[in-house]
C-alpha cells in the first residue's frame, strides 16, 4: 500500500466506490457502487484492473488532487475538463502521472458523474465485504462510515511496478457515449406490477417527454411531465425494489431508483431500466428531456449479460 | 400438522414474476399475515440450503421473495426451475411452527411536537390524538422484515381504524427515531432519511429488532421524552 492522492478540492460530491455491497439486502443494507456502471468498468478495464477495484465518483467536477506516487489514471463518464499541472488531458484516455502532479476535474461540459481510477484501484477498510461509500446507510468510504472524500484526505492504493509499460490506452470511439445531451431516450422494461397500470397509462408512459429535475441524488431521481401516470391498483405491500425500478408514487410522478435506493419500497414500478440506460440516466443533469422506450426482456437480458462477460463482471469469483 | 403435505391454500397463488433484468420475485398470497411470511422464510432458507451457484442474493419481504440471479452465468429460466422445486418442497407446517418470543417494550413520545403529522392523522381517521395513542399501543407487533434502510423494521399490524394511505409526495427529511404509519404497517426511521409514511411519535431509543420480534408501543409524555435526551 502506498499513498497514491491527496484530496484539494472534493468538488460537490465525491466518493469512493467499488463496484457496490452485495449480500446484504435483507439487513436493509443498499448496494451502493457506480452509478454509471458503464463509465466504471471500461476505466477499471483501460487500466487492467479487476471490475471492482475502487475508484473515485466525482459529481459535476470541481476536484483537484495532488499526486503522491507515480502511477497511470484514467478518467471516464461525463466529459469533465482533465488538466495535468494546467495541461488539459484527453477523457477516457490512460494518463501517466508522477508524485507532486496536480490533477484538476473541472466541472463537466457535458453529463454528471465522472469516473477517477488508477492502476490497481484504490485501497479502503473494507466494510461488509466493500468500500463502497453510502451516506445514508453509513457505510464505507476511506474510515468506513459512509463520509464523502474531503480536503486534505488521502487515498492509498498500490504502487506502480518499475517495469510496467505504459500505455494510453482508450476505447474504439463506438463505445464512448457523449453523455448529457439535451434529450435521452432510455429502454424499459416491463417487469413488476406493469401490466396491473392501464394500456393508457402505460401508454402516456412512452409517448410522452419527461423532464429530469433538480430532486436527484444517488438514491433516486426524480422526474417530471405535464401529465402524470396514473396507478388504479391497489395500494402495495412494500416489497424488495432493484435499482434501475421506476416507482409511480401517487402523485403520478416517477422516481427512478438509482444505487443508494432503500432496500424496499411500496410503490408500484412501472418498469426497470435496462443495463444500458441506467448508465445514460446517470449522466443526466436537471432539465435533460427523456423519453421511455419498451425494450423485450430477453433482449435486457442479453444486454446485460454480454456486458457483463464483456467486463468479467461475475463471471469468476 | 404433518411435513410433506401440500401446500396450504395461499401458496396456491404463489406466483413468480420478473423483477428486474437479473431477479425475479416470488409473491405469495397479498396479505400481511404471520403464516404467509413464515411461508417467505422457508423458502427463502431452502434457497440458501442450495448453495446454488446462480442465485447471488436473497430479499424477503412481507409476501415477496426477491431472487437475484448472476446474469453472467444462468438463465432466467434455469432459476425459476430452482425456485419452483422449493416451492414444492413448502411444507404445509410452515405456517404452524411457534416462534413465540417475548414482547420488547418501546416507549413513544406522541406529543405533536414531534409527531409531525398528528394533525393530518387525526383528519384522516376521525380519532382524536388520545384515541390513535389507544389504538397504536393496543396491538403486539410482529417484525415482518427489515429493509428500507439498516435496521429499519416493518412491523403490523396497525388496528383498521388507523389505516391510512402514506403522502402523496414523500418527504425529503424525517426525523431520526420517527415512528410512523401507512396502511397496516408501523416502523420506526432508524436514521434521518426520505420517507412517505405519516409520523405519528417519535421513540427516545432506537430498539435492535430482528425479524419474528413482537414489539408492544408504550406511550410517554414529552417531558418524559426530553428527559431521555439530555
Amino acid at each position: 500500500m502506498t499513498d497514491i492522492l491527496q484530496i484539494q478540492q472534493p468538488g460537490l460530491l465525491a466518493t469512493l466506490q467499488d463496484f457496490g455491497r452485495y449480500g446484504y439486502l435483507a439487513q436493509g443494507i443498499t448496494t451502493g457502487g457506480p452509478v454509471d456502471e458503464h463509465a466504471f468498468l471500461w476505466a477499471n478495464r483501460l487500466l487492467g484492473n479487476h471490475y471492482n477495484a475502487a475508484q473515485i465518483e466525482i459529481t459535476v467536477g470541481g476536484f483537484s488532487a495532488l499526486m503522491k506516487a507515480r502511477t497511470q489514471l484514467v478518467i471516464t463518464g461525463a466529459w469533465v475538463e482533465i488538466r495535468l499541472n494546467g495541461k488539459a488531458q484527453p477523457n477516457w484516455q490512460v494518463l501517466a502521472v508522477n508524485a507532486g502532479d496536480r490533477l484538476e476535474v473541472n466541472p463537466a461540459k457535458q453529463g454528471l458523474r465522472a469516473y477517477l481510477a488508477v492502476t490497481g484501484g484504490f485501497k479502503a477498510p473494507l466494510v461488509k465485504g466493500s468500500v463502497a461509500t453510502v451516506q445514508r446507510d453509513g457505510l464505507g468510504g476511506l474510515q468506513g462510515t459512509g463520509k464523502p472524500l474531503a480536503a486534505g484526505d488521502t487515498v492509498a492504493g498500490i504502487a506502480l511496478k518499475g517495469d510496467q509499460e505504459f500505455l494510453p490506452r482508450r476505447p474504439q470511439s463506438r463505445f464512448i457515449t457523449m453523455p448529457g445531451k439535451s434529450s435521452l431516450q432510455l429502454e424499459v422494461v416491463a417487469v413488476a406490477q406493469a401490466d396491473q397500470f392501464s394500456a393508457a397509462a402505460r401508454e402516456q408512459f412512452s409517448r410522452q417527454h419527461f423532464e429530469m429535475t433538480t430532486a436527484q441524488d444517488r438514491m433516486g431521481a426524480r422526474l417530471k411531465a405535464a401529465k402524470p401516470i396514473s396507478w388504479e391498483g391497489p395500494q402495495l405491500i412494500s416489497e424488495p425494489l432493484p435499482v434501475g425500478a421506476i416507482q409511480i408514487p401517487p402523485d403520478g410522478q416517477p422516481i427512478i431508483m438509482l444505487n443508494d435506493r432503500q432496500t424496499l419500497g411500496g410503490y408500484p414500478k412501472i418498469g426497470v431500466l435496462s443495463w444500458r440506460s441506467r448508465s445514460l440516466l446517470a449522466q443526466a443533469v436537471a432539465g435533460t428531456q427523456l423519453q421511455f422506450k419498451w425494450m423485450d426482456l430477453l433482449d435486457a437480458q442479453r444486454q446485460q449479460r454480454s456486458a457483463y462477460c464483456f467486463f468479467n463482471v461475475l463471471t469468476s469469483r | 400438522m404433518t411435513t410433506g403435505m401440500n401446500l396450504p391454500d395461499e401458496t396456491a397463488k404463489v406466483r413468480v414474476v420478473s423483477a428486474a433484468v437479473d431477479a425475479v420475485m416470488v409473491e405469495f398470497a397479498a396479505v400481511i399475515s404471520p403464516r404467509v411470511n413464515r411461508q417467505v422464510h422457508a423458502l427463502a432458507n431452502w434457497l440458501e440450503q442450495q448453495h446454488s451457484e446462480v442465485i447471488l442474493e436473497l430479499v424477503p419481504a412481507y409476501r415477496t421473495l426477491m431472487v437475484y440471479y448472476n446474469i453472467a452465468l444462468a438463465s432466467e429460466a434455469a432459476v425459476r426451475q430452482i425456485i419452483e422445486k422449493g416451492i414444492e418442497q413448502l411444507t404445509a407446517d410452515t405456517g404452524q411452527s411457534a416462534d413465540k418470543r417475548s414482547v420488547i417494550p418501546v416507549e413513544v413520545c406522541y406529543d405533536p411536537q414531534v409527531a409531525l403529522d398528528m394533525d393530518a392523522v387525526t383528519e384522516l381517521t376521525g380519532c382524536s390524538i388520545e384515541d390513535i395513542i389507544r389504538l397504536h399501543t393496543e396491538p403486539e407487533y410482529l417484525v415482518y422484515a427489515l429493509g428500507f434502510a439498516p435496521g429499519f423494521a416493518y412491523m403490523g399490524d396497525v388496528p383498521e381504524r388507523l389505516r391510512i394511505p402514506r403522502l402523496d409526495t414523500p418527504r425529503q427529511k424525517v426525523p431520526a427515531r420517527s415512528v410512523a404509519i401507512a396502511n397496516q404497517q408501523t416502523a420506526i426511521y432508524p436514521r434521518q432519511s426520505p420517507g412517505g409514511w405519516r409520523i405519528i411519535g417519535r421513540v427516545r431509543e432506537l430498539p435492535q429488532l430482528q425479524p419474528g420480534d413482537q414489539v408492544k408501543f408504550v406511550s410517554i409524555s414529552l417531558a418524559e421524552f426530553n428527559r431521555g435526551q439530555s
